[in-house]
């Protein structure tokens, strides 16, 4: 029987790659008998519903913006690229 | 393309109205990545130039941002290409590590048992609603040892698969397994410390 600690990390490798029959029967085994690792696997999914949550959402509300040094410079420099472009 | 514009009005516009409309956010996402602002600010440039260039291949069944966020996850991987060129993942401390290792030490016992007991995590779904639980989020990933938040940001922010990060990155599937689960133990940890341990009980006194 697999430890706590072998079990997270084939659990963290079931979110990379479809376990093999063996390994899915170990984990499963020892979750149904391990509350601690339960949690433990119920959290990392949790983590990755909220990573992938973060980019469509999170991302919207940040106060983090683009300087206006910054949005000046690739205005410009998008502008000259435009001007190159029609002259050709 | 049909376009009731004629071309070059077209063209003229249309980066501008992508600077003013998704700026913010192409630049947020390199953020994250890449945490360098300057790299960040010449990643959105690159972006939108790329994009201004290939706008004839656009072909308006994504939307606009999907489009221009596909662009930038592909300049990210290039600049994380790079940046692994010059500085080989076999530099991270620790990052060929035995089997055995995994520098876990202080989570599990020798017999593999937890240290500490994974905590009960007070309503995770109601976490998402709250702004300051992104900060966290957010904070949590930003502390990352870099290479392992690079990983982490591609797989689970770029959706990038193992195979293909391991392809891109020349780094073994072992290796890049070993970073992910790292990463994901200080995450759990971070988010349990910063967020889920204390903040329930402070809210009810």
């Amino acid at each position: 029987m697999l430890n706590c600690r072998q079990i997270s990390r084939l659990f963290s490798r079931s979110q990379d790659r479809p376990l093999t029959f063996k390994e899915k029967l170990s984990l499963r085994l020892h979750l149904m008998l391990c509350g601690a690792c339960r949690r433990f696997a119920g959290q990392l999914r949790f983590l990755r519903q909220a990573t992938v949550l973060m980019e469509t959402r999170a991302f919207t509300e940040e106060p983090v913006k683009l300087s206006e040094c910054a949005r000046e410079r690739i205005k410009r420099t998008l502008s000259s690229c435009g001007n190159n472009e029609s002259a050709v | 393309m049909p376009s009731s514009l004629p071309p070059d009005e077209r063209q003229a516009t249309a980066p501008e109205t992508w600077l003013d409309s998704y700026g913010d956010y192409l630049y947020r996402y390199a953020l994250l990545s890449v945490r360098d602002e300057t790299l960040a600010e010449d990643l959105v440039q690159e972006t939108l130039l790329a994009a201004f260039k290939g706008r004839q291949s656009f072909d308006g069944r994504a939307a606009e941002r999907t489009w221009l966020t596909g662009i930038l996850k592909h300049k990210i991987l290039d600049q994380l290409r790079r940046q692994y060129r010059e500085a080989p993942l076999q530099d991270d401390a620790g990052a060929e590590v035995e089997e055995e290792g995994y520098g876990m030490n202080d989570v599990f016992t020798d017999e593999g048992r937890w240290v500490s007991r994974p905590s009960a995590w007070n309503d995770p779904a109601k976490a998402t609603e709250n702004a300051y639980f992104w900060e966290a989020l957010h904070g949590c990933i930003e502390r990352l040892a870099p290479k392992q938040r690079q990983l982490f940001v591609l797989r689970e922010l770029h959706g990038n698969s193992n195979e293909e990060i391991c392809n891109e990155m020349g780094i073994s599937m072992t290796n890049a397994g070993v970073m992910l689960y790292r990463a994901r133990m200080s995450l759990r940890q971070c988010l349990e410390l910063n967020w889920f341990g204390q903040r329930p009980t402070q809210e009810k006194l």
